[in-house]
């Protein structure tokens, strides 16, 4: 009986598993699953089966062919010209529509007819109830004395009811009032990446964006100060670019950042290229920020007005230091003392650290140094930077792990390894269980501008300088 | 009468509702679990949750995963209510952080089950109207059909093709950009 029992068991299970449930499912739900994937994987349900063959077309449109970027023209070409077809035998609604410049001039030259047929796709119905656009307009780059094209605002108004997030590259946005027109009432993630604003029109964008979470402000031109005041914002990130007129053609770039009102503010990041570019950041109100970096010796950061007091919120800091200076780390220290993770980032080398015993002495009577978490970029092993990693080592109570990504090109060896900690003290501390882990960066680490949207609209990862470098693991070596 | 207020308000968050599943097995749940079903929240409104809700299209295995889902994402939904009134509070945004965590954890969790399960969790949060649990399981199915060829994704999910070579053809013809 047992075996008749379970070989009809199994026959069941067999029927089961060979059984089509996926194309049982209602249209509603197909068609829920193939506007969630990219472009051409969507389109190619269409050949599976009979049941699937409508679905694409009645499930809102993810209009996104990126993939399309080769080097040969005659696919540059073919992709414009797909987008128009795709345009007119999709009936919509459409989810999600992207469109790069490369489809419009891959030569880098806007012409009239590009415009126009710019213009056509932004105001096909298949288009309607669109919720997120990247408008990659423009190239990436300005060359001296050449002005972006101008942002089709009036085409975009259409989809500000529904706009849920949006990108725009390379474009200028249109002066006064005419940017003032764009209000975006459900826009939470909005990306403005090398194009042209001026400073009114940039304030009165944020302003017509009442529930905006997160902002990217990557190399952007026109405007020197900006005043956040949003009552919904929760992550901003700004790559200034750098300055001097051979990139920003005389137009201003951000120098000036002042978190007026920002009540829900938890992240702000800031990237520089390392080309002395100078900001100054002031903290009015933003009661919530406790991710705050890369600080560099060029930032000028001033809360509730006065430079560099106490900021107790402050959790998460990364530093970028031309020099690994423990002095000015010691007054970043001073003035977050809450402080649980701290990345510093060291640009150059070879230079030795300057300060006294008397020095040492006052700082560690003085400094309570509670930091849990200290991660070291292109560290080098030398005498300035094991000094350097010691102070934390021998002075930081709690500290629970310490992460050292060795300079670009430097090998690491067991011997070395256990040099490392002999000269780093880590038998002696106090408190024992800190896991030193050394790295080796594969290759040198570098932000390409689009990597950084995941860093602004990305909330979930609680510490986002864990993708500040690219890394190699080599497993964890304790003391 | 503001107290007599707040004393209904607790009483209403308090409320239990029965849950019976196609097999009749019972589930109680408190209202604010259930109502993350949309559906169920409209009967609430209506009245008609009194000796029970039938949920014949849901067997109780899938409630009892169901509820499972409900239960962890109504703290979350109960959290988010809480933040605008907790703006001062120092150890909100910590609770928040090391919440949304778990909460992720959970969902990864959540989703390793069979095809035939992840299907039937489809069709209960379609059912009961659960954007949540929908989009959840949608985008799990997205995922293994991603990147994938049509022969491929016909394996994976025994989909058989009925169409004739030429309607294949055709379709290939017009959206021949997709297959290149």
């Amino acid at each position: 009986m047992g075996v008749v029992t379970r070989a009809k068991k199994r026959k069941l299970e067999e029927e089961e598993r060979l059984e089509d449930r996926i194309s049982r499912l209602p249209d509603g739900i197909l068609s829920d699953i193939v506007t969630l994937l990219p472009t051409k994987d969507g389109a190619r349900t269409q050949v599976l089966s009979s049941r699937w063959r409508h679905i694409w077309r009645s499930a809102p449109l993810n209009l996104a062919l990126d993939a399309l970027r080769l080097n040969a023209d005659r696919r540059v070409t073919v992709a414009a010209g797909e987008i128009s077809r795709i345009l007119a035998v999709h009936p919509g609604p459409c989810r999600r529509f992207c469109t790069r410049f490369w489809y419009l001039y891959p030569d880098d030259n806007p012409t009239a007819a590009t415009a126009a047929l710019l213009d056509g796709w932004l105001r096909s119905p298949t288009l309607d109830g669109l919720q997120e656009l990247e408008f990659h307009f423009g190239s990436y780059w300005f060359p001296l004395g050449w002005s972006p094209p101008q942002l089709l605002l009036a085409q975009i108004c259409r989809f500000s009811s529904t706009l849920r997030a949006a990108s725009f590259s390379g474009c200028a946005f249109p002066e006064g009032n005419a940017a003032g027109d764009l209000h975006l009432p459900v826009l939470k993630k909005l990306s403005l990446v090398q194009s042209m604003i001026s400073e009114s029109s940039l304030q009165a964008l944020i302003a017509g964006c009442p529930v905006l979470e997160s902002l990217l402000l990557f190399r952007m031109l026109g405007f020197s100060c900006l005043r956040i005041v949003s009552s919904r914002i929760r992550s901003i990130v700004v790559h200034p670019g750098p300055r001097g007129d051979r990139y920003s053609g005389g137009n201003g770039i951000l120098q000036h950042l002042v978190l007026q009102d920002a009540p829900c503010l938890e992240r702000l990041l800031l990237f520089s290229c390392g080309h002395g570019m100078v900001m100054d950041i002031s903290v009015i109100s933003a009661p919530k920020l406790s991710v705050l970096g890369a600080l560099s010796d060029d930032f000028d950061i001033a809360f509730q007005g006065q430079n560099l007091t106490v900021v107790p919120r402050i959790k998460i800091l990364a530093l970028a230091n031309m020099h690994l200076r423990l002095d000015v780390v010691i007054n970043f220290l001073k003035c977050f003392p809450c402080l649980e993770e701290l990345c510093i980032k060291t640009i150059m080398g070879g230079h030795k650290n300057e300060w006294g015993d008397e020095y040492w002495n006052l700082v560690i009577s003085t400094l309570d140094v509670r930091v849990k978490k200290v991660t070291l970029l292109n560290y080098r092993g030398d005498t300035s930077h094991v000094n350097f990693a010691k102070f934390f080592v021998l002075n930081a109570r709690v500290l629970e792990s310490m992460v050292l990504e060795l300079e670009n090109g430097m090998m690491l060896s067991t011997e070395w390894i256990e040099k490392q900690h002999e000269c780093l003290h880590t038998n002696n501390r106090a408190s024992s269980g800190v896991r030193f882990e050394f790295v080796r960066r594969e290759s040198r680490s570098r932000m390409p501008g689009y990597g950084l949207e995941a860093y602004a609209h990305d909330l979930s990862t609680v510490d986002p300088f864990v993708r500040w470098h690219g890394n190699g693991h080599l497993g964890y070596l304790g003391p | 009468m503001a107290s007599a207020g707040s004393g209904d308000e607790k009483a209403a968050a308090a409320a239990m509702i029965t849950l019976i599943s196609s097999d009749n097995e019972k589930f109680e749940v408190t209202e604010a679990t259930a109502t993350l079903s949309q559906t169920i929240r409209h009967m609430i409104e209506d009245g008609c949750t009194d000796g029970g809700v039938p949920l014949p299209n849901v067997t109780s295995k899938i409630l009892a995963r169901v509820i499972e889902y409900c239960k962890k994402h109504a703290t979350a939904a109960a959290g988010e209510e809480g933040s605008s009134s907790s703006f001062s509070d120092a150890a909100f945004l910590e609770v928040d952080r090391a919440f949304l965590e778990e909460l992720e954890e959970f969902d990864d969790a959540f989703l390793e089950v069979d095809r035939a399960t992840l299907f039937d969790l489809i069709l209960a949060a379609n059912y009961l109207d659960i954007k949540g649990l929908l989009n959840l399981t949608c985008q799990k199915v997205a995922d293994s059909v991603k990147g994938k060829t049509p022969e491929q994704i016909r394996e994976m999910y025994n989909i058989v093709n009925d169409l004739t070579p030429e309607e294949e053809a055709e379709i290939r013809r017009e959206t021949q950009w997709a297959f290149e």
